[in-house]
């Protein structure tokens, strides 16, 4: 079964992915950051016992995975899938996630909050995103009390993930509103409404490969549903302004666009060594060729299979062996090479 | 220019915060900075004493600093909080609460929770979210001089309170 970050879903001409993630934290332990490594394994174990007690496990087979337990390239690998934070890598405490079969599904245990639960889904689908996530809280809160407070809500370790503590975010794809230079306008209106915008990897990186998240900022006050619909909103208008800019774009110079992309594919199919930031700019180009029916012989799966595992330690967990950066640039190129050369 | 602090030494660290949409600024000595905790170990000015500016902490209170107050259950002052951005416990939010209201409110707005609850409190508090509803429908209805229908609004409050009681 292919997971939601290898599938596309809907609106996948724009949209890569959705995820909602809750923070909750044990009522009668101290926050992470204030934790002895004693309380962060009791909290491990009781965590671990609430979700192997419950039918949900059985249904959806999840395993467990210590962070003292992984090697580094299993740990990055599960940070570039977006499935732990790179938080939780550098924990010093008892840390884990327990992983759903499908990888829709993780709960981050002991990393800035002691339950991170985190729902994913591919293309635009956030309500059903939401139901899962939920669910899950729901089951834990059978047998696990939370810290909650009338009038803050849910207690969290940092005062900005208050009150519901929801983050939903939606992956866009966004090459046209860079390309023209107009993304910075929708960064600054974003701000002012309290959506934030973000890159590929969460806070603080870089749009690698033009991917935005979009989010909100504001947990407290409003309920779920109502913070569900202002990030949806947003979204939506966004995603109306990229496939405008998109046609205008072709309309306008339509055989400069299909340079452009063709250009991107040419390289990929051929070159030798290639880092992973050029041949993030290139798919992103030949993403959008895929996405805009130019380029009809490559499937999206494809491209977000390629994305995935061009990322250093997926990469270096598919070859299966120690590589330097030089190493890794000519194997990248090989994989990229393989895969794109795989047509429909 | 003489330190703000001990008026005794030249000013060399020179601090500007934006509170409120104004520019305070501020001139210490090395002496004074180290002490206030806006120097590090290198005589380098401390960046995470800037995120002070961030979270909105007015820039004067070095000269009538609050005793330092400490989170009975987790053992967090105030101070560790200004330099990390996140609580020790949940009871920090108790302990610091007059100071956390400010924060809450620069964040999120001037708002309390209306979302989703965990399962035993959920009963409890959303009986009372009921009732304080209740209680400003009462108000309107006795400057309205509704009194018959108070008295019924009257007596479904007294319900959910004894309800919640038992």
């Amino acid at each position: 079964m292919a997971s939601w970050y290898i599938e596309s879903g809907s609106e996948s001409d724009v949209v890569f992915s959705s995820r909602v993630r809750l923070a909750r934290n044990l009522k009668e332990f101290p926050f992470p950051s204030r934790m002895s490594k004693e309380q962060s394994s009791k909290v491990l174990d009781r965590v671990k016992e609430a979700m192997t007690n419950s039918s949900v496990w059985a249904n959806a087979n999840f395993k467990y995975l210590g962070m003292k337990e992984m090697s580094p390239i299993d740990k990055y690998t599960l940070m570039e899938k977006h499935i732990i934070s790179p938080n939780i890598i550098e924990s010093k405490l008892d840390a884990g996630v327990l992983v759903g079969c499908d990888e829709k599904v993780s709960i981050m245990i002991n990393e800035e909050d002691h339950l991170r639960i985190q729902c994913m889904s591919e293309g635009l689908q956030l309500e059903k995103t939401f139901e899962n996530c939920v669910n899950i809280d729901k089951l834990l809160n059978e047998t696990i009390e939370y810290a909650f407070d009338k009038k803050l809500g849910y207690l969290t370790s940092c005062p900005t993930n208050l009150g519901t503590g929801i983050r939903f975010s939606i992956m866009l794809h966004l090459p046209a509103l860079t390309m023209t230079g107009y993304m910075n306008g929708v960064l600054d209106a974003c701000s002012k409404i309290g959506i934030a915008v973000r890159g590929l990897y969460g806070e603080n990186t870089e749009a690698s490969g033009n991917m935005y998240q979009i989010s909100n900022q504001v947990t407290l006050g409003p309920r779920e549903e109502e913070i569900m619909g202002a990030v949806k909103g947003i979204s939506s208008r966004i995603i109306e302004q990229e496939r405008a800019l998109r046609r205008e774009l072709y309309q306008k110079e339509p055989n400069k666009l299909a340079d452009r992309i063709y250009r991107a594919l040419g390289i990929l199919e051929s070159a030798r060594i290639i880092s992973n930031d050029e041949s993030m700019k290139l798919l992103s180009d030949v993403r959008l060729g895929v996405e805009m029916g130019i380029i009809k012989d490559i499937a999206l799966e494809t491209i977000n299979n390629i994305m995935l595992n061009i990322q250093p330690a997926s990469l270096q967990k598919l070859v299966v062996k120690d590589m330097g950066p030089n190493e890794r640039d000519v194997e990248r190129a090989n994989f990229v090479r393989k895969l794109i050369g795989n047509k429909l | 220019m003489l330190c703000d602090n001990c008026h005794n030494r030249v000013a060399t660290i020179h601090l500007a915060q934006v509170v409120n949409n104004s520019k305070v600024e501020f001139h210490l000595c090395e002496g004074c900075a180290k002490e206030k905790n806006y120097m590090n170990f290198n005589g380098i000015p401390d960046i995470s004493s800037f995120f002070n500016s961030i979270l909105g902490f007015t820039a004067q209170p070095y000269v009538n600093m609050p005793k330092p107050q400490t989170c009975k259950s987790c053992g967090m002052t105030f101070d560790n909080f200004k330099e990390s951005g996140k609580f020790g416990c949940a009871n920090c939010y108790e302990t610091f609460a007059d100071r956390i209201e400010p924060i809450v409110r620069r964040i999120h707005g001037n708002s309390a929770h209306s979302g989703r609850m965990p399962r035993c409190s959920a009963e409890n508090i959303s009986q009372s979210r009921e009732a304080d509803v209740l209680k400003k429908e009462l108000k309107e209805l006795i400057k309205l001089e509704k009194f018959e229908e108070a008295a019924e609004i009257r007596d479904k409050i007294k319900a959910l309170e004894k309800g919640k009681g038992e």
